[in-house]
């Protein structure tokens, strides 16, 4: 095993780990685990066994197992930036709701005070 | 400024009778960086309209207080949302308030209280349960040949992706009946509002009328109008839903 190997290797291990700590999801939190030890462990596979690679990219009739590689991570980098809009959407879609809970909220607070200020001036509001 | 709206006992009859009609109508205006211009609005829409609610959008100016000072209700998001959201915020807190109908008005002054009226009006004697304001149902209205250009593409996917037969999609000034009011909520916050509002009213299956209005296309409403690109925003929000 030559050095690159090894640090490429480490590298691997250390975005797995990280990953599986990071990955809080509730349903498909194990499904995505194991997903993400399949990856780890296939690159591992590729880092020690470089020719592996190249079976397999001539597989599929790519030329050089560096080439495939690239094509798979193009689509997987897509495929994350999608999954990332994603979630930024939902989490907007909660962000509003809190904001306007919040703004509601506060506007029911000052109706209640100016309505103890000035009995007369009543203007029907739920509390 | 900060005078009260007119009395009933010591103005006119007829003002104080569309004071006592209006009392179940809110009049929401989405508020963002207006602050020059919102208080005339509120001013001028509380000598109809009693209720009169702004939504301050997370400006970075004054416009919340001037328009509170002005006589209106505010509702304050902490942070900027967007016009879609804040239009939600405004109906969910006129339901709130017993709101029997909602109006829909542009805090930058191109709508006028009299088209208001009329509509609430119109709803009321024609039993509708919408009534948008269109600025080519007549000639009054020169909005300029780009912006007509634009906003008649609108109207057409509009038309074409929502079947609906309308000739103004993006008019700010609308009325809106407590029970398609319900039906509404707008979600996608930065999307062409406009446009889920429509989508959102005519899946409710409710009545609905166009009413014309006139759009008064200041130098200040003019330079802060939807831009040519906004329009690509709209066309793409309308294909992509």
């Amino acid at each position: 095993m030559t050095f690159f190997q090894l640090f490429l290797i480490l590298g691997i291990l250390t975005a797995a780990v990280l990953t599986l700590r990071f990955l809080r999801g509730e349903r498909s939190l194990a499904v995505k685990r194991i997903l993400a030890l399949a990856a780890a462990l296939a690159a591992i596979i590729a880092i020690l066994f470089p020719d592996l690679l190249t079976t397999i990219a001539h597989f599929f009739g790519v030329g050089r197992g560096a080439d495939f590689l690239l094509y798979v991570s193009v689509i997987g980098v897509i495929l994350f930036a999608v999954a990332t809009v994603r979630a930024k959407a939902r989490s907007d879609a909660r962000v509003t709701q809190l904001a306007r809970a919040v703004a509601l909220m506060e506007a029911r607070l000052l109706d209640q005070r100016s309505a103890t200020n000035k009995p007369s001036d009543s203007n029907g509001e739920l509390a | 400024m900060t005078e009260a709206p007119a009395d009933p006992e010591t103005n006119g009859s007829h003002l104080a009778e569309s004071l006592g009609q209006n009392n179940a109508v809110w009049v929401v205006i989405p508020l963002y960086n207006e602050a020059t211009v919102i208080s005339a609005v509120v001013e001028d829409l509380l000598q109809v309209f009693p209720n009169v609610v702004c939504i301050d959008d997370g400006s970075s100016d004054s416009g919340g207080q001037v328009a509170l000072e002005a006589g209106a209700k505010l509702v304050s998001h902490p942070i900027n949302l967007g016009q879609g959201a804040a239009l939600q915020t405004g109906f969910e807190y006129a339901l709130e308030r017993g709101a029997k109908y909602v109006v829909t008005f542009d805090a930058d002054g191109q709508h006028r209280t009299v088209d208001a009226q009329m509509m609430v009006q119109r709803a009321q004697d024609e039993n509708l349960a919408i009534v948008f304001g269109s600025r080519f149902l007549d000639d009054r209205t020169n909005p300029g040949f780009m912006k007509k250009m634009v906003l008649k593409t609108a109207v057409a996917v509009t038309n074409w992706t929502t079947r609906t037969r309308l000739t103004d999609a993006h008019n700010g000034l609308r009325v809106i009946r407590e029970d398609a009011l319900r039906k509404v909520h707008l979600k996608q916050d930065r999307m062409a509002h406009g446009t889920e509002i429509i989508v959102q009213l005519g899946r409710a299956g409710l009545p609905y009328a166009e009413h014309p209005v006139e759009v008064l296309y200041t130098e200040y409403s003019k330079a802060k109008g939807q831009s040519l690109l906004n329009s690509v925003n709209i066309l793409i929000d309308l294909l992509i839903r």
